[in-house]
Order: structure tokens, then sequence, then C-alpha cells
């Protein structure tokens, strides 16, 4: 085991240092090339308007249109169109050049860095603090593969679609599938969203999650399972991923796999692993392994606080 | 694109591309909280069922978003609101009407996480009220009103300035509709058997007396619902300042399934949380500063569940006698957890173009609930003991049994990140970070060990027999215990033997545990073009535990990952990850291991240390002959060594990810996702050996006019695992065989040097059992919205079916012939299987400018089968006698007419 270990060290820092070499190539451009909008000066919303008068009617429903005409907190918001798109000026000279405004769309190709610095110099910290390495950063999303503030499409947070969940599974269509699991997490009943647990944008937890860790996050509903318990199944306490599937399964309880199965991943040699071989058609099954299985006696099996609760049965 | 602009439309549909009316606004922001959802199976979160008409020319404005996805169909944003003379504008909508046909349908998965009932429906409503002069604003929302999954909110404040969430939300959870209610409860945690239930004497006739009964009981449902209210206020302190504070609480009440040794019955549920939440953000121009402070308070009002039990004890003993006793249990005990974090980034502008970042948290998990007493007053059968010395040392009467009173639990855990991201290059990104986070037990060991009677204890009715004791040896030959007292406490009056170790004694004690896991990351990526960048990252995680079966795990992956934006219509994401796991020497006695030699929570272990210490000095002094030993060890075979629990197991993984989206015309894009992932436990001879999955999906959204809108997907699962079982008591002829198999592979003798080696080939391979798990999942889904002259029709069908397989291949000698003949009569397990059909029909039908009439038709229907619960009724095993009857098949066709007003 001690060779293993040393053999990974030593291959985690071959990585390493190639990945500081990868630092030393040189770049594609050595120096960042001059913002062709440099010199582009406001022109105002009613300039704006004059020409894209379908979104100026579009967009006067929105919370940004709301926050800044209403209520603005500095020029930059006062601007209103140009608040996202720069300042517009070169643009109303030249409306082909696609490098004289900042758009948000595939069509029009403004780099992506350019248009998620756009909305960080308003959004930057608070929610969006752990934003820069995080996953969705790292794959080169922009805000507006989420978010379409030009249009009302959603009740809140500007989201390309009606609901979070909608707009999460237009990526994420695995996960989509697996709400759609005998047992699931209540999302497609309208009863939580993907942002219940997940952050999209970043976090220091992996998975994007909104706790320091899986537990935490999880005890954030099932508080009675936080415990901590005077007997605590070491697994359980570590992660509940170790028995559950977070968002579907095709077994009960979210299990990663039928109980007594899962309990005999980490449970070889007990009583009830005597009785698997006999399947439930044989009507002399034992009660190890009909119903709840293993949890026909082992009922607390999260943890218990009875003074012999050792085998979580009270 | 050749959008061509098109009147605008009275109607519109309940779908994707309609635009909301201050409809379902969530609690909780991205960071932190839960609560995101404010709606139910009828309403999604966010989105109305109240329509709103397409904007004119608004097909003209849709565009791809950066990654080559349609935008949808913006909704008309025509002011149709009210003026009032103070300023006020403001608008509403509201639908209602009436449901039918099978909206009643029970069945547990049918009303899992709904609540459709026959008769009149407040579906929604929603006003929202706006005073541009001052920038205040008002909305109010709802739905599902008087029903288990009704939802309300409210939200006011000013726009740029702060704003009071508040907000109530139900969510039923249904476990079961076909409940045989064995038992009757009063609620509050008391179960007696129904009168007339005679005492049966042994286990093995329980089912016998009450499986007759269960199965004569009527359905009934079984579940919960939880209630949850809370406020929130948000406001900007200062120009770089905000702050936000939030109050909720829960309340969840009901029953849930819970055996009780074989005879099901429920658990009354009677819970309450609260939670707190305060937090400051900071942001300028060059730093960012969050901080945060919650706090989360958990109540159970009932704390201790009675349960009468059909087999009692008898006087004395450690048998069984007919006649009624009463199980008790503790049911989750209140707690409280507390967690403070800091986190800060500041931009460094001057130095690489960089940014560090830092987060620091704190929090602590703690309960302190009263430990009943292993024998409670009143409650032991026949007024008298349980195969003990006395009861009055058991239940109080003496003074406490216990080695404390109160649990005193207490978790604390700890997070430091830090990161540094540097780009020294304009194509450049560097990052590097280090995460630690630990947990820390502080509340200390607990002993079930009785100070009064000198006894170790590990439960009332072990299995089914009576008190499980280790009685104290007075002589120090043979017996359990051998004068060993639990830390802190005297060795009990009358026992002079010294405490020695024995390879049969163990003491039972709940070890405080302890965790730290800290990732060391370092991550770079280079664009290699306008639109493609490469990017690669080696992480290092170290993972080291107490009291588990490996000090130290660790881990080492490595990614490697390309984005190309601009392959023509094209975006690629693809990543490739290997990941490789190992740790230091497996030991499944580490309780042993780690305090001594004596001490279990699993009841007999085999640790090296201690056979080592056993086997040097066999035949002196207490300790046993060696033959004794090597009998013991050999008694059946155990997971030492060859099989590592998943969690702990050498692991090597590696996964493949790719994500498509092509922009296929103007009006149509076409999206592809596949994801390969393959696990390998290679550490083990035996135990889980692979885990493997494929998931692909396919999605289409053709938007080819103003008003329509089809989608399309299809996704398809499979999942492979495998595992080696060996019941080593089954196998052969038993001791022999085993006994004669391991000599073969270490060698005659039983000695301190090949103790490792007796440890992992105490099992014959040819008593395998091969467990092969298949899951396959299969998910299709199609949408059509189309507008016919002033009316629109939406429909949306999905198909899902799940399947697991389960398939035993059986080693030369895995079972005995009587097991054979029963694996041929019966052969395998059945899949179990779930096929679900859904289809969701509206039209929409304006009456005029604010009136507009939505007709429903939805059919659910869900075929299922689950071989846990199949054959109930043919069950002829004594021991068992379940309450759910599982899942049910249904088919619901619900239909629903629906007036919907805008004002």
């Amino acid at each position: 085991m001690a060779k293993n270990h040393s053999v990974s060290f030593i291959r985690f820092g071959a990585m390493a240092a190639a990945a500081v070499l990868l630092g030393m190539l040189p770049g594609r451009a050595a120096f960042a090339a001059a913002d062709p909008m440099e010199n582009a000066r406001i022109v105002g919303e009613k300039r704006c308007g004059e020409c894209h008068d379908t979104e100026k009617n579009l967009f006067g429903h929105t919370q940004h249109a709301k926050i800044f005409r209403e209520n603005p907190r500095n020029d930059t918001e006062k601007a209103v169109c140009e608040a996202c798109h720069g300042n517009g000026s070169l643009h109303v000279a030249d409306t082909k050049d696609k490098t004289k405004i900042i758009g948000f769309s595939k069509e029009w190709g403004t780099p992506i860095e350019k248009q998620t610095a756009q909305c960080l110099n308003c959004h930057d910290g608070g929610q969006r603090i752990n934003w820069g390495g995080s996953i969705h950063q790292r794959n080169k999303l922009s805000c507006s593969d989420c978010h379409n503030p030009m249009a009302r499409f959603s009740a809140n947070g500007l989201l390309k679609k009606a609901s979070i969940t909608e707009t999460c599974q237009s990526c994420h269509p695995q996960q989509r599938a697996e709400f759609k699991k005998r047992s699931h997490m209540p999302v497609p009943e309208g009863k939580m969203t993907c942002e219940d647990c997940h952050n999209p944008h970043g976090s220091t937890t992996k998975r994007l999650l909104k706790a320091d860790s899986v537990n935490e996050l999880c005890y954030t509903c099932h508080a009675e399972k936080r415990g901590p318990f005077l007997w605590e199944h070491a697994p359980v306490r570590e992660n509940c991923l170790n028995c559950h599937e977070q968002h579907g399964s095709n077994s009960d309880k979210l299990l990663k796999q039928s109980r007594p199965m899962i309990c005999m991943s980490c449970h070889n040699n007990t009583t009830a692993m005597g009785h698997t071989y006999r399947n439930a058609v044989d009507p002399t099954t034992a009660l190890q392994i009909r119903g709840r299985s293993c949890q026909n006696c082992h009922a607390q099996i999260h943890g218990s606080n009875a003074p012999d609760g050792e085998r979580f049965r009270r | 694109m050749s959008f061509r602009p098109r009147i605008k439309l009275l109607a519109a549909c309940v779908g994707a591309a309609l635009a909301q009316l201050g409809a379902g606004s969530s609690f909780a922001d991205s960071a932190v909280g839960v609560d995101t959802a404010l709606g139910n199976a009828l309403n999604p979160p966010g989105r109305s069922a109240v329509p709103r008409p397409i904007a004119d020319d608004g097909y003209d404005t849709v565009r791809h978003s950066p990654s080559g996805q349609l935008y949808g169909q913006p909704a008309d944003a025509s002011d149709d609101s009210t003026q009032t003379e103070s300023g006020w504008a403001y608008k509403g909508s509201v639908e209602a009407g009436l449901l039918g046909g099978d909206a009643n349908k029970k069945s547990s998965l049918y009303r899992q996480y709904m609540d459709l009932k026959n008769g009149p429906y407040l579906n929604y409503f929603a006003v929202e009220a706006d005073k541009p002069d001052s920038a205040n604003y008002v909305q109010a929302f709802g739905g599902g009103t008087g029903r288990d999954d009704q939802f309300y909110g409210l939200q006011f404040g000013r726009y740029n300035d702060w704003k009071v969430k508040t907000f109530y939300n139900e969510t039923p959870h249904v476990f079961s509709s076909d409940f045989k209610r064995i038992y009757n409860s009063d609620g509050n945690g008391h179960l007696t058997l129904p009168a007339g239930t005679a005492g049966v004497g042994t286990a093995a006739n329980l089912g016998t007396t009450l499986l007759g009964t269960a199965k004569a009981l009527p359905d009934s449902e079984i579940g919960l619902v939880r209630k949850k209210g809370g406020v929130r206020l948000d406001m900007n302190l200062a120009a770089d300042w905000k702050g936000y504070v939030s109050v909720t609480q829960e309340k969840r009440e009901g029953e849930r399934p819970f055996a009780i040794m074989g005879v099901e019955g429920e658990e009354p549920i009677d819970y309450k949380t609260t939670d707190l939440l305060a937090g400051l953000q900071y942001t300028d121009k060059l730093t960012a500063v969050n901080l945060r402070a919650s706090a989360s308070l958990f109540r159970n009002d009932i704390h201790t569940m009675y349960a009468q039990s059909a087999i009692a004890p008898a006087a004395g003993s450690a048998t069984n006698v007919a006649g009624l006793s009463t199980f008790v249990y503790s049911l989750p005990p209140d707690n409280q957890a507390y967690n403070l974090k800091g986190e800060v980034s500041r931009k460094l502008p001057d130095f690489y173009n960089g940014r560090v970042s830092g987060s620091l948290a704190w929090g602590s998990s703690r309960q302190n609930d009263a430990i009943r007493m292993p024998l409670d007053p009143g409650l032991v059968p026949n007024g008298t003991t349980v195969g003990l010395t006395t009861a009055a040392n058991w239940n109080g009467t003496n003074g406490s049994p216990l080695t404390r009173t109160d649990s005193g639990q207490r978790i604390d855990s700890k997070l430091l990140n830090l990161s540094l991201a540097l780009n020294p290059l304009d194509d450049l990104n560097l990052k590097g970070t280090v995460r630690h986070y630990a947990t820390q037990n502080k509340s200390g060991a607990y002993y079930s060990y009785n100070p009064l009677t000198g006894e170790w204890f590990n439960g009332l009715f072990n299995s089914v027999n009576g008190f499980g004791t280790a009685t104290p040896s007075t002589t120090g030959a043979g017996g359990l215990g051998r004068c060993q007292p639990a830390p802190g406490f005297p060795v009990v009056a009358g026992c002079t033997s010294a405490a020695t170790s024995s390879f049969t004694s163990y003491g039972l004690m709940a070890p405080p545990r302890d965790n730290k896991q800290t990732n060391y990351t370092l991550s770079a990526d280079y664009d290699l073009g306008k639109a493609s960048t490469l990017e690669g990252t080696v992480e290092r995680e170290d993972f080291s535990h107490t009291f588990r079966e490996r000090d130290k795990t660790w881990e080492d992956k490595f990614t490697l990952g390309y984005v190309n934006r601009s392959l023509g219509d094209t975006t690629l994401r693809t990543s490739l990850e290997h990941d490789s796991k190992r740790g230091s020497f497996y030991d499944p006695a580490a309780i042993t291991r780690d305090i001594g030699g004596w001490f279990s929570v699993y009841g007999v272990t085999y640790n090296r240390a201690a056979l080592q210490n056993l086997i040097a000095n066999a035949g002196t002094g207490i300790y046993p002959a060696l033959a004794t030993i090597q009998a013991a060890l050999l008694s059946s075979n155990h997971n030492s060594g060859g099989w590592m629990r998943p969690d702990q197991a050498d692991r090597d993984q590696n996964i493949l990810n790719a994500r498509l989206n092509y922009m296929a015309r103007q009006d149509l894009d076409l999206g592809v996702m596949a994801q390969f992932k393959k696990i390998k436990y290679p550490g083990n001879s035996f135990g889980p050996q692979k885990d493997d999955s494929l998931s692909l999906n396919f999605d289409l959204n053709f938007q080819p006019a103003n008003g329509t809108r089809v989608t399309a997907f299809y996704s398809r699962q499979d999942g492979k695992q495998q595992q080696i079982d060996n019941y080593g008591a089954f196998a052969g002829s038993g001791y022999a065989s085993l006994l004669a198999y391991t000599q073969s592979q270490c060698g005659p003798a039983l000695t301190v040097n090949n103790i490792d080696c007796y440890l992992s080939n105490t099992r014959i391979p040819g008593a395998d059992i091969t467990v092969d798990t298949k899951n396959t999942n299969d998910v299709v889904g199609l949408g059509l919205t189309h507008e016919f002259g002033s009316m629109t029709l939406s429909a949306n069908y999905s198909y899902s079916r799940g399947i697991t397989h389960i398939v035993h291949a059986y080693g030369a000698i895995s079972l005995t012939a009587a097991q054979q003949t029963a694996e041929a009569q019966y052969g395998d397990y059945p899949d179990i299987t779930l096929v679900q059909n859904t289809l969701d029909l509206n039209l929409l039908v304006p009456i005029d400018k604010r009136t507009t009439v939505r007709l429903l038709y939805r059919f659910d229907g869900i075929k299922v089968r689950d071989w846990h619960y199949d054959y109930y009724n043919n069950m002829t095993i004594t021991t068992f006698a379940p309450a759910d009857y599982g899942p049910q098949n249904y088919h619901a066709n619900i239909i629903g007419a629906f007036i919907q007003y805008k004002f």
C-alpha cells in the first residue's frame, strides 16, 4: 500500500508539473487586443428603441427594466440598454460591425469572456463569489446560456426558461431522465428545483452544492437524520450518497441498489445474506428479503439514540 | 431566420414559451437555502397556468443562446395594467374551475407528492402592483388552495433597495396507499396490537398470528405533509453592502412505515424545524466578501415509541414465552446545528490578472436528549426479569444502569478553502485550490455497559431471544466480559479476574469518529483558438478517518477537457477523467484495533493485532488453545482482506463526458449528451467488483413559426453492478471444508506470521455467488404547442420505463442440496419494473380579451412490479407480518375545465 501511495503521489506530481509547463507555453495572443468599443459613447434608451422597438417593449416588463428605469443606483444603470450592451454610439454608426456592441446570442458572437464580464460589472460577488474556476465557468458558459433578460420568460431570475428546473435540464437531460424514475426528488411535481441543492454560479463544494458537505446539504430538509446519534452508522455519517442516489432511482427510497443488495455491498457475513439466493417468488423467502428487507429489523439505519441501539434496531 | 410577424393572439398556451405574471417567485437565493420552488404539479414553479399571448413580432427576437440553444418565444408585453389615482399600476389573473374523472385515484405513486382531487379547484391566482414614481412594488400569488400541495407567496419592496419575501408551501409525501393497520396507534407513539391478539411464544410463529389479521384489513394511506412558511428581508445597506435575514419553520406531521421486528407498524411523525439565517455581502471593484450565520433547530414532539409485540421473553431466561411485551424505540432526538461562514475574493489586476479567494466555515451539530432506560419501568413483561439478574438494576429502580444519562452528542465541522487564479497569458488561465474539510466528534465514546451489574448489553430482544448481555465472569474462564468494566468504572464486586483480552469477548462502544478530507487541485485552461479551449486538471484527495476500516485513503484525479464553441454551428464540450483511489491497511475490525483489541460495534470481529496476541499466548493463563482460536476464526467466512467496503475500497474510475449542441437550422436546434462511467474495485477478490453506467440523451427543439413549438427527447441509461458474495456457513460441508481450503493456502497451523493469509482466505472461492444487477431506463418526451386561429393546443407526452434485472451465478459448492432444489424451482429474481405514461392536453379557448376557457385532459398511468412486495398473499414464512403491500398500478384519466380571468 505504501508503494501505491508513493506511485500515486509521483503521478500527481508529474501531472502538476505538466500543468505548470503548459502554463509556460506561449499564448495565442501575447497581448490583449484593443477594445473596439473603447471610444463609444452612451446614446440612451430612446435611441436604441428607434431600431429595437420590439425588444424595448418586451424588455419593459423585466426586473432589469423596473430597476434601471425606476430606481437606478448609478450612471451605468441609468443607461438601461447600454448598461448591458455597452455604449452604443459606434454601433449606431455601423450596425453591421458586431464588435461595436455587445451581444449575448450565438448569432452575434461576442466573446464569452466579454459577455460574462459585462454581467459581473454589476453582479460580481454575493452568490457569484465562486464563479471563477467553477465547472460552468471552465466549460465556457455564458450568463446568457441560462439567463435571457430581454423578456420576462421566468417569474424571477430572468431565466431563459420559465423555471429553474427547465433551464438546468436544457443542458442536463441525464438528470431530467433520473427524475422520471420510480423514486425521485419531488422536482417534476413542482416542489423542488435544482437550485435547492446546487448553486450554478459556483461553490467551494463539488457538484456546485450549496453546503459545505453532501450531508450538511441533505440535513437541510432531513433534519431528523442529522443527529448526532448515540450510535452512528459510519458510512451514513460520512456521506448520504454512499447509499442513496441524489436525483432518482429504480429502487425504493432513492437507494443506489435494491435492498438487501445495497446492505450487502458492505455486510457479507450476516444471517440475512444467507437468504438472498432464494428469490421472493419462493413463498418461504425470509423477512430479510421481502418488504424493507434488512430494515424490517434494523429500522433505525440512519442512527439510533437508544442505549442498546448498536445494531440500529431501536 | 425567416420569421414572419403574426397578429397578436388573444389566447396563449401553458408552455415554456409563455411569460409569467408574478408567478412562483422563489424564496431562497442561489447560494444558500432551499425553498426555491413555490408551485405544484399543475403549476410548475415559475410558470403560470394563466396564459399570456405571444408578442407581436416576438418571434423575430428569438435567437440562440451562446451554446446554440433556441430561446423561447416571448409573451406579449403590452401594458394592460390598471392605474390608480395614487400612482399604483396593478394587474392580476386567476384560474378556477373543476377537476373530475380519476383525480381521486388512490395509489402511493400517483399521490406521492401531489394532491389532486375531484371537485372545485382554485388552481392559481396572481396579482402584482407597481408604483413607478417611488419604485415600490407588491406581488402575490398562490395555487392549489385547500389541497396538501397548496402554495402562496407574497413579495413587496422597492426596486434596487429592499424587499421582503414571505411564503407558505405544503408538500405531501405518501408512502403507501395499501397499508394494513395492524397496530392501533394513538398518534403519540403508543402502538398496541388488536384486542385479543395472543402471544405466540416464538418469533417463528409471529407471522402466523398476525399475517392473517393483516390480510383481512382494509387498505389505508400512510404519509406525511410538510407545511413550511417563512419570511426573508433583503436590503441594500450602502453602496457596496447588502444584507439579508430570514426565518423559516417547517412542520411535518403524519406517519411512516416502521418495522417492529418483523411486524410493520406506523411511526408517528411530529417534527418541527426552525431555520434562522443572516448574511452580509460586500462587493466593490476588487473585493467581495460574504459573511453568513445560520442555525437550524429540529424538534421532535414524540421521542419514544412503545410498540406491543406478540412475543415475550420468559422471566429469568433468554427464551420466549407466549404473551405480549412492549418494545421501546428511541425516535429521532431534538437537535440543533449552527454554521458560520466567511468568504473573501480579491482581484489582483496587477499580478497576472489574478484573483485570490478564501472561505472559512465552522459548524456544529448537537443533541443532548435523555437516554431512556434499557428496560423501561412498567414495561417488563410479567412484571419481572428478562433474562437478567435483577430488573431493578436495569429499569432505574436501583440507580442508573447507564454510563451516561444524556446523549451529549456533538460533531463540529471546519472548512477552509483557498484558491489562487492567474492569467499569466491572455490565453492561459491557471488555478490552484486547497480545500480542507474536517468533522470532529466531541461526544466522547459511549459504552453500553451497566455499571450496576458489570454487564454489557446489546439490545432487548436480540433478534429472537431475550436481552443480550455479556455476564461478568468471576472465575476468569469462559463466559463473556471477564470483569472488563467500561473505562472509568470499577470492576464490579465479586469479580476478581484481571482484565484481559479474549477472542470471543467484546464490549460495545459507540466510537466518536472523526474525518478529515483535503483536496489539492491544480487546473489550467488554454485557448486554442477564438472559441476553443483545452483544459487539464490534476487533483489529489486525502481522506483520513478514525474508527474505520482504513485510517487513510487517497485518490488521484486527472481530467482533460476540450470545449469548442465554433465548430460551424456546433458547440462541443468533452472531458475525460481518470481517478485512482487507494488506501492504507484495510482492517475490518478497526474498532477493536483503535481501542486496544477488545471493543466492537459489530460483535465478534477478527483483528490482526488481537489475534496475534491470542496466538502468542495460546494455551496459557486464560487464553484459549490454538485449536480453539483457529476453529473460531474459521467458524464462518468473513470479509477480511479480500472484501473492502465500497466507500473505503481501492477504486479505479474513468468517466467520459460529451455534450454537443447543434443549430441545424435557424428554427431548429439539436442536442446530444453522453456519459460513460466505469468503476472497478481492483483490491477486492470478492465483494463489490464493478459499477458501470452509460447515459445517452438526444434533444430536439423546433420553433417553425410564431405560436408553434415542437420538442422531443430520448434518454437511455444503463447501469451494471457486479458483486461476489460468499456465505461461508452454506459452503460445502462447513468448517471442515473451510479449514482444509485455508490450510491449503496458508499452511496447516495458524501462526503469528501467517495471520494475514488466514484472514484473507477464510472463504472458499467455489462457494462464491456472483450477483449482477443491471438497471435500464428509457425516457421519451414529446411536446407540441400550436395555435389554431384564436385557440391554442398544447400536448405533452412522456414515456418512462425502468427495469432492474438481478442475476445470481452460483459456485459449485455455494448451495446445499436443499437450496439448489429451491433455486431450481423458483429461478432467479423477477425484474423490478416500472412503466409510466403521461399525457397532458390543454386547449385554450378565448372568450374575450380578459377571459379564456381552459380544458384539461391528463392521463397518468403506471404499471409497477417489485418482488419485494410480490406474493405476500402466498407467503408461508412465519416470522413476518408486513403492513405495506407495496406500490400499486394505476390509470388515472383526469379532466378539468377552468375559467381564466385577467384583471
